[in-house]
């Protein structure tokens, strides 16, 4: 069953409410590309990036470089297709991918390492936590730093949604510290005349299941982007109307 | 590695966004509906063939890393230069400082120790001036002598390219420049990574 409005509730307070600390974010590149990774060194703290080579990836070095940070919510960035991060090394060509399944298995058996997949599409392919939209790193990048402003860890998710150039997001139980129920939610934020509008905060079908009545369509783009867009642009309107009587006033 | 999969062009346009921001502007606006190949990092997804957009990219790319290599090499090589002149003066004050003629001034003045040791300082100074000419850039030893030596390879492998990349447009053979544009990006790789050590 696909969680209601409280179930939604629920989670968004349990995120609030829980213990949170920037020291327990950790974010990995998984980009050979330079402007991003030194833009990353340049905005983050030392402390909280993985080093992990990227230009010679093996499964083995990914498992060992995450054994460092154990018990951390881990935001992976990089390019995003099919199922699966991959890495071209630039110069070799050689090919390394990552299902985003087996990565987030592999953290969570190895390190007890919560993943948070930030590339393109990644909550389009199973349904999970990850990003409805598509995006250019740097502008990841640029919202990375309110992470370690941020109160909890709903207000760390919220925003990454900001801006005009704000993700659309899909979060779920995992990110809570004790889960009592499959709660799977969008996240977005809408804005108006530059102004942070709404952030709109409702239910998905949680992961794996399928709606009811439609059981051959899979989860994806339709059941999660047309509702969330569709509400994004209801609060735009809503904001529009709102500033137009404010200035009239 | 797959041959379906587009050539990337992510260093290319990053390090035309560096050095010559109104080529990626003049890009962006002559194919609007193609954003995502001109990213500022790396679109974080699928982006579509455009093979002729990606070679174009790729030329005006390799224009520009001819021009960059060819701007840092006699900065480099004036660097060079200076730290072995350093190197040379230590070396002869360190000598001087040692030689028996002092040894002998000494002993007929005690001046003729002061100048000793100065000049042996001096000579060390020297020395320390040259090795931090030669490795500030990068914090190692030889620093500077790679990076001359990566900008005059980058250089020429840029123009090999860039020769081999025009006769394929001009013949309209943009199909096989996909292997072109990978060699391009991968230069414009170590140029990127080579500025943001220095």
């Amino acid at each position: 069953m696909p969680a209601g409005a409280q179930d939604v509730a629920h989670l968004a307070s349990k995120l609030e409410s829980q213990p949170f600390s920037g020291s327990e974010l950790r974010v990995l590149s998984l980009t050979t590309n330079v402007e991003t990774n030194q833009k990353l060194r340049e905005k983050l703290p030392e402390a909280n990036i993985i080093v992990f080579d990227v230009e010679s990836p093996t499964k083995e070095g990914l498992r060992e470089t995450l054994s460092h940070h154990q018990k951390k919510t881990v935001f992976v960035l990089g390019h995003f297709e099919k199922g699966a991060f991959v890495l071209v090394n630039p110069e070799t060509h050689a090919e390394f991918s990552v299902s985003k399944e087996e990565l987030i298995s592999m953290a969570r058996d190895c390190c007890q390492i919560t993943i948070f997949a930030l590339g393109c599409e990644t909550a389009l392919s199973d349904g999970g936590a990850g990003v409805v939209t598509s995006f250019d790193t740097m502008d990841v990048v640029d919202k990375l730093p309110e992470l370690w402003r941020a109160n909890n860890l709903l207000d760390a998710f919220e925003a990454l949604t900001f801006g005009d150039k704000g993700l659309v997001l899909v979060i779920d139980e995992q990110f809570v510290t004790e889960p009592e129920l499959e709660i799977t939610a969008v996240l977005s934020t809408a804005l108006a005349g530059g102004e942070r509008v709404a952030t709109v905060f409702y239910a998905a079908p949680p992961p794996g299941s399928e709606p009811p009545g439609d059981e051959d369509k899979p989860l994806g783009c339709s059941s999660l982007l047309f509702p969330a867009l569709g509400l994004v642009v209801i609060a735009i309107i809503g904001g529009w109307i709102w500033n137009r009587k404010k200035d009239n006033r | 590695m797959s041959d379906e999969r587009p050539p990337a062009i992510d260093e290319i346009v990053g390090l035309l966004r560096r050095h010559a921001p109104d080529v990626v502007e003049t890009f962006r606006q002559t194919y609007p509906e193609h954003g995502d190949l001109f990213a500022a990092g790396v679109w974080a997804g699928e982006t579509a063939a455009q093979k002729r957009i990606r070679a174009e990219v790729a030329l005006a790319g390799l224009n520009r890393a001819i021009d960059v290599c060819a701007a840092w090499l006699p900065k480099l090589r004036q660097r060079l230069q200076r730290a072995r002149q350093w190197q040379f003066a230590g070396q002869l004050a360190a000598i001087l400082g040692g030689a028996s003629i002092f040894g002998t001034a000494q002993l007929a003045t005690p001046v003729g120790s002061y100048i000793a040791a100065s000049v042996t300082l001096a000579g060390s100074l020297a020395s320390a001036y040259a090795h931090h000419l030669q490795t500030a850039l990068q914090g190692r030893a030889g620093g500077v002598f790679d990076s001359y030596r990566l900008f005059v390879e980058s250089e020429l492998e840029a123009r090999q390219i860039k020769d081999e990349l025009v006769q394929l447009i001009q013949e309209r053979l943009i199909n096989d420049a996909a292997k072109l544009v990978r060699k391009a990006n991968a230069v414009c790789f170590r140029i990127n990574k080579e500025e943001a050590k220095i």
